[in-house]
């Protein structure tokens, strides 16, 4: 959660200096969000299931957040470009999961972040596999190490979560008249 | 109503957590 939370603060400190306001995010539909809730959870679910349902929840997990960053970009024009590099970032991880069964995780890239090396398949929301020399897309893979925090992360993570920064300050940019709730403040 | 809005704001904003969640997939040790 640490590289989201930093994203989170870098998004809304962006929007603020681009004179957005927080409150844009009151006004848009908790409704949009749920279908996300739902993508979480069958990450949870992956604790307690048997290791050959793993893999297809993963995959379900990844095709539930696909389908909100679709409908979103739908209905959130102001902050389309936000949405279209979370997609990107989005798009890079399924490929790579897809093509391996999971997200590969090299072993060097682990030693350098100064973690100990470990059965990767049995930890992290169980979504990782461990990386040979073989794997395909193998640029993909979680191969940057982040030795400060002792993560690994793959380029697909980096682009998300540059996607979640723009969403975010674009959000709070966006014209709050347009939005649902404001409109309808508005009126009364 | 600024409670409201300030549960509707942290709420939009965790689910781009559990977004995170989802579609990330950084490696540490758990």
């Amino acid at each position: 959660m640490l590289f989201v939370v930093l994203a989170l603060a870098a998004g809304v400190g962006l929007g603020y200096a681009q004179r957005g306001r927080l409150r844009s995010f009151a006004s848009l539909p908790l409704s949009l969000f749920l279908v996300l809730w739902l993508a979480f959870a069958l990450q949870l679910v992956l604790v307690y299931a048997p290791v050959g349902a793993r893999f297809a929840l993963v995959l379900g997990s990844y095709l539930l957040a696909g389908a909100w960053l679709w409908w979103s970009a739908s209905r959130l024009r102001e902050a389309l470009l936000g949405i279209s590099l979370m997609a990107f970032g989005w798009f890079l991880n399924l490929l790579v999961i897809s093509a391996n069964g999971g997200m590969p995780v090299s072993r060097a890239a682990v030693i350098r972040a100064g973690l100990p090396w470990t059965d990767v398949r049995e930890g992290s929301l169980f979504k990782h596999v461990a990386a040979g020399p073989d794997t395909p897309l193998r640029f993909l893979c979680d191969v940057i190490a982040v030795p400060p925090v002792h993560r690994v992360v793959s380029l697909g993570d980096i682009v998300l979560l540059l996607g979640i920064v723009l969403f975010v300050s674009q959000v709070m940019r966006s014209d709050a008249t347009r939005l649902p709730m404001q409109a309808a403040a508005s009126q009364r | 109503m600024l409670k409201v809005q300030a549960v509707r704001i942290a709420l939009a904003l965790a689910s781009l957590g559990a977004l995170w969640a989802a579609a990330g997939a950084p490696w540490k040790c758990t």
